[in-house]
């Protein structure tokens, strides 16, 4: 449930093989085949489900599709749109509340001196580790006694679930800026906020989208606190609204499939897309380095 | 008012959590820092105030809460569901003779362990090594679909693994048995599988990189001298990649831990209770049985179990920067 | 947006309780809602109760601000959009209609339709959820007769026998249908019409095993050794088909197990002379047995079939293709080939299906049996208009939209005035439509009481665990039913039947 960023990089590990000539040896052809099966392993589930998605006859079986784009039109009709459009303001809502609250945070873990610092820092650390469905009955409690059983308590609660990672990645970018500027920052009487905006926040740009990304794709990606938490159906977000379609009485693999895949292509994009920016930096789970 | 408040909703479970955790570990870095600014800026609390207030009150706060209701009789519907009251320990008594919850337990043991820790981890390990000496086509396809699978949404993969594992599917057609079921023979192993699947991708990366930075002179020397590539993988990468396995098994332990999504979309905890892992046991009695107090007891095991895991991994990143020069 | 919509419409809601009580004072208008507050708050900490406080304030605010909105009324329906009808649009068709019907006869009210979907179980947990919270809990539901007692025991519901003692078609309903919605003596539910369950058989695959054109067994075994001769003479159909598994839910107690247990020695799951659940029995003995043998002979389909959510329609398409023997259905198969479900369309259906009664297990008297269920309508304690919700649920029971719900569900109608209507017989040629009827008079409805679904739940839990392992003894499948209910309900509510 709970995702990492990391740096990505999709061209492999440069070190020794480019000055190697690639001679036929058993290490060779086992590496190679041992990678085939691999490449096999994690590809094949996703090819089934792009030719399944564009056939029109479509089953669990793969093969090779009777091409059409009929289960694309209805994935895109407007209630699917709709539970898609919840997806986005959930996410947005959580991305937002989370990372803000846990960037200023982070800075203030970072650089200020503040008492129990690292008793906060280890309960930090240790909400990163709580696996959030254990909140499902207390927050359930809590949102209906409440009546805030909707969408945006959702997203923030999702916020919020994300911030101790957070907190840990970003004080891990904003260690990374050097004292120096803040102190000359301070000569300049530049006051908390103006360091934290002007100084700060330009430089650990690759950490809050890192962290922003962290939080969207958390939200984006959370199943269980919407089915529960969000009582108007109309407010489903996407994987709820593709469980419905799980759960149906007939499986139509074809929809489904086509709705998956529009439902992932985002978190791809941003991934993908982003992976530029995540070389500025990943430490793993922040606690470690 | 706020930083007052915050402090005391961070304070709490920091005594419950201390013992296991140990002492101050994570920060040596800042201490460093800090050195000399010892002043307590006033404005610190401030900028604390909404991660605090947002922890405090919709997650710390709910955690603590749920220690209250897992000792209720709390209904989700039904005659307790608001005139709910505190029943002792009859929840624990009960927890105690629960023969679901041991087998839960279990099970949760081994999808964390095996499928997390063993499993995800010997994949990405594997992964990162055969991609090292590989032809490039191979090498982009395995290493753009691990991540691939990676980034996809949990309910992306359960349907995707679902679709898979069943009749007539692939694991079928490649099996060449038309009628093999694996989903229902073997739940707990599909289900491990499609975890593995979908969590390979981030440790391949975290041991490419681990790889990259095993300097190329270590190994030409042992090439030099004659030693196999077996030996040279069992004295030199391997025990180079030591504090990497660690960490990266116990990554990959937190983060099973939290897959509810998967099993429950899969299998839904069956067939029987074949792979009914705590969280979605959890989720069963609490909504399925309207046991509301039950669950949150059952909750409260999980952030036990999480703590215990959580104060490994500290352990492990401290003695790991103790032992290690890098 | 949508979040302003719903907020709106459950102040009006809320309000309108204030507009009747007392006009004027709104805070003590909702004396429920507070006190829910009150209760809960001693429990959680300042912080909460300070914006349980500010959310009051808020509802405070709005009911002030909404007063005249509450002119129109709004009854809410919630139903299962994926279950209970043969495909989600029936369902909305059915209940737009509804909706434009009850819309004409109301001027100015409105319909709110609260489609859930999802598979049956998850759709009782959403309206369990539904029902916590006053601005989103539904005024009539539209459920199967199984789970029934366990809202009504939540006191959820509102007894409607003021409601029906007058109304044509409740007295034209057999007595049985009717008790399969009461709890606890009153009337909670009333029936739209029942699911009822027999054997259906394909005739290309048991003429070759040399069974006859109008098979009727005589006891489990005749059916076994039918399903061994299919399995010699056809080796790639599934000679048996009848579903288990915990992920049918409830539902699929009715369909699976508990159709088995209604024609053995002892039908009993709840003995209403000493109110406590049957575990052990000769008759489920009888059941775990019967899927043991199935399953260790390689007798019975695939278990991703008949384990799966959706076992109960498979054999709609399988037995069109020709890939199941004999097969354990419910009154749906048939009409599902029937032109305005088409799934899949099947013209010679009745040449090449036949159909026959499931027999008791030994043959012993009265020589067949099965269970029902009923798709009933129930409405909500405290409903923002009773009799408005009450409306609506009449306009359900007018013949129409009943006979629209034989065909579309598809159920037989619970009333003998359109078991026999030709309308309904016409959904399918001889024998099908009748045959599935005439069941509802000889079958029994499972126990009305609120623990049912967890019977059901460790009962599926007992068969699945035979069919997947059929190494399984009888005993270990008894102690897995009677352990699991030892732990939900209690060792003392527990008894042995011989």
């Amino acid at each position: 449930m709970q995702t990492t960023s990391v740096e990505r990089t999709s061209s492999p590990p440069p070190g020794q093989k480019a000055n190697k000539p690639n001679k036929i040896t058993a290490d060779w052809i086992i590496s190679n085949s041992a990678a085939l099966v691999l490449a096999a392993f994690f590809a094949l589930p996703m090819l089934w489900m792009v030719l399944a998605s564009v056939d029109h006859g479509a089953t669990n079986q793969l093969k090779a599709p009777d091409l059409t784009a009929e289960h694309y039109w209805v994935a895109v009709q407007a209630d699917n749109l709709a539970a898609l459009g919840n997806s986005l303001l959930i996410s947005t809502v959580a991305t937002v509340v989370g990372t803000a609250a846990a960037f200023i945070a982070a800075y203030v873990f970072s650089k200020h001196n503040i008492p129990f610092k690292n008793p906060l820092l280890l309960t930090v650390l240790f909400l990163s580790g709580v696996p959030i469905s254990i909140l499902i009955v207390p927050v359930y409690k809590m949102f209906a006694t409440l009546g805030w059983l909707s969408i945006i308590p959702t997203g923030i609660l999702l916020g919020v679930t994300a911030i101790p990672f957070q907190i840990y990645q970003l004080k891990n970018f904003i260690d990374a800026v050097p004292p120096e500027l803040e102190e000359a920052a301070a000569l300049e009487q530049a006051n908390t906020f103006q360091i934290l905006f002007r100084v700060i926040l330009p430089l650990t740009k690759p950490g809050l989208a890192s962290s922003a990304i962290f939080g969207f794709v958390n939200a984006w990606g959370n199943f269980l606190m919407p089915v529960v938490l969000i009582n108007s159906l109309a407010d489903q977000p996407a994987p709820v609204h593709l469980f419905g379609f799980m759960g149906s009485n007939s499986i139509n693999y074809g929809v489904i499939a086509a709705y998956s895949i529009v439902y992932s292509f985002p978190l791809i994009v941003l991934f993908l897309g982003m992976s530029r920016q995540f070389k500025a930096g990943f430490s793993l789970g922040g606690a470690v380095k | 008012m706020n930083s007052k408040h915050s402090m005391s909703a961070n304070q709490g479970p920091v005594a419950a959590t201390g013992p296991q955790v140990g002492s101050n570990t994570s920060n040596q870095a800042h201490a460093r820092v800090r050195l000399d600014e010892p002043r307590v800026n006033p404005i610190s609390f401030v900028l604390l105030s909404p991660a605090a207030l947002l922890l405090g009150t919709l997650f710390l706060g709910p955690v603590l809460y749920a220690i209250y209701l897992g000792f209720t009789n709390l209904q989700l519907i039904g005659i307790h569901a608001i005139n709910y009251r505190f029943t002792g320990l009859s929840n624990v008594a009960f927890l105690l003779n629960d023969a679901i919850f041991y087998k839960s337990l279990w099970l949760t043991v081994i999808f964390v362990v095996g499928s997390g820790a063993i499993a995800t981890t010997l994949l990405g390990l594997i992964l990162a090594l055969a991609l090292q000496n590989c032809v490039a086509p191979i090498r982009w396809i395995a290493s753009a679909t691990a991540i691939l699978a990676w980034t996809l949404p949990p309910t992306t993969i359960a349907f995707l693994w679902m679709a898979t594992s069943t009749q007539s599917g692939l694991i079928a057609l490649l099996a060449g048995n038309q009628r093999l079921d694996l989903l229902y023979q073997h739940a707990m192993l599909v289900v491990s599988t499609a975890n593995a699947w979908s969590l390979a991708g981030l440790a391949m990366t975290m041991f490419s990189a681990a790889l990259r930075n095993i300097p190329g002179d270590l190994r030409e020397a042992a090439q030099l001298e004659g030693a196999s590539s077996v030996q040279s993988l069992r004295r030199i990468t391997l025990p180079m990649l030591k504090p990497t396995i660690v960490t990266c098994a116990l990554l990959m332990m937190l983060m099973t831990f939290g897959n509810f999504t998967l099993i429950y979309l899969m299998t839904g905890g069956g067939p029987g209770n074949d792979t009914n892992i705590l969280p979605v046991y959890t989720y069963q009695q609490g909504f399925k049985f309207h046991n509301l107090g039950y669950a949150a007891l059952l909750g409260n095991v999980m952030v036990l179990l999480s703590a215990l895991l959580g104060g490994l991994f500290v352990w492990a990143s401290k003695s790991q920067r103790q032992g290690e020069p890098q | 947006m949508l979040t302003y919509r719903v907020g709106y419409t459950s102040y009006a809601t809320r309000n309108y309780e204030s507009y009747d009580c007392a006009q004027a004072d709104h805070d003590s208008s909702s004396p429920r809602l507070r006190s829910n507050r009150l209760t809960s708050a001693k429990a959680i900490n300042r912080v909460f109760r300070n914006y349980a406080l500010a959310a009051l304030m808020a509802t405070t605010v709005f009911s002030t601000a909404y007063v005249d909105v509450a002119q129109a009324e709004n009854v809410k329906v919630a139903f299962s959009l994926n279950w209970t009808f043969a495909d989600p649009k029936l369902a909305q068709k059915w209940f737009a209609d509804v909706k434009t019907q009850f819309e004409t006869k109301h001027p100015g009210d409105t319909m709110e339709l609260i489609p859930v979907p999802g598979t049956y179980d998850d759709f009782i947990t959403k309206l369990s959820l539904l029902y916590n919270s006053p601005d989103t809990k539904p005024d009539v539901v539209q459920y199967f007769d199984i789970n029934v007692g366990q809202f009504a025991g939540s006191e959820l519901l509102s007894p409607l026998d003021e409601k029906v003692a007058n109304t044509p078609w409740w007295q034209d309903t057999p007595d049985a249908v009717k008790e399969s919605g009461k709890y606890d003596g009153h009337v909670y539910s009333v029936a739209q019409g029942i699911n009822t369950y027999g054997i259906l058989f394909d005739r290309t695959l048991t003429e070759k095993a040399g069974i006859p054109k109008d098979w009727e067994p005589k006891s489990w075994n005749e059916i076994l050794d039918a399903a061994r001769a299919i399995k010699k003479t056809s080796p790639d159909a599934s000679p048996l088909y009848i579903i288990t598994g915990t992920s049918q839910g409830t539902f699929g107690v009715v369909a699976g197990p508990g159709l088995l247990l209604s024609a053995s020695s002892t039908p009993a799951i709840y003995d209403t002379a000493t109110k406590k659940w049957v575990v052990d029995s000769k008759g489920i003995r009888e059941v775990l047995n019967f899927y043991k043998t199935a399953a260790a002979e390689g007798l019975l389909a695939p278990t991703s079939q008949i384990m799966d959510p959706n076992g109960a329609t498979h054999p709609a398409q399988a037995l069109h293709d020709h890939k199941f023997g004999i097969t354990f259905a419910g009154n749906w198969i048939p009409v599902f080939w029937g032109k305005d479900i088409c799934a899949p369309c099947w013209d010679d259906k009745e040449e090449t299906i036949g159909f026959a009664k499931v027999p008791t297990s030994e043959g012993q008297t009265p020589g067949t049996g099965a269970s029902f269920n009923g798709v009933v309508l129930s409405m909500s304690k405290d409903p923002s208009n009773p009799d408005l919700a009450w409306s609506a649920i009449d306009i359900m029971q007018q013949k129409q939209n009943m006979l629209n719900i034989a065909a579309w569900v598809a159920v037989a109608p619970p009333t003998a005035s359109l078991k026999t209507d030709p309308n309904y017989v016409s959904l399918s040629r001889p024998p099908f439509q009748q045959a599935f009827a005439e069941l509802g008079s000889t079958s029994r409805s499972m126990p009305p009481q609120a623990e049912f679904p967890i019977w059901g739940n460790a009962f599926q839990q007992a068969t699945q665990a035979m069919v997947l392992k059929p190494e399984t003894t009888i005993d270990e499948g008894v102690e897995i039913l009677r352990s699991n209910m030892a732990t939900q309900v209690g060792e003392d509510n527990l008894e042995t039947l011989p």
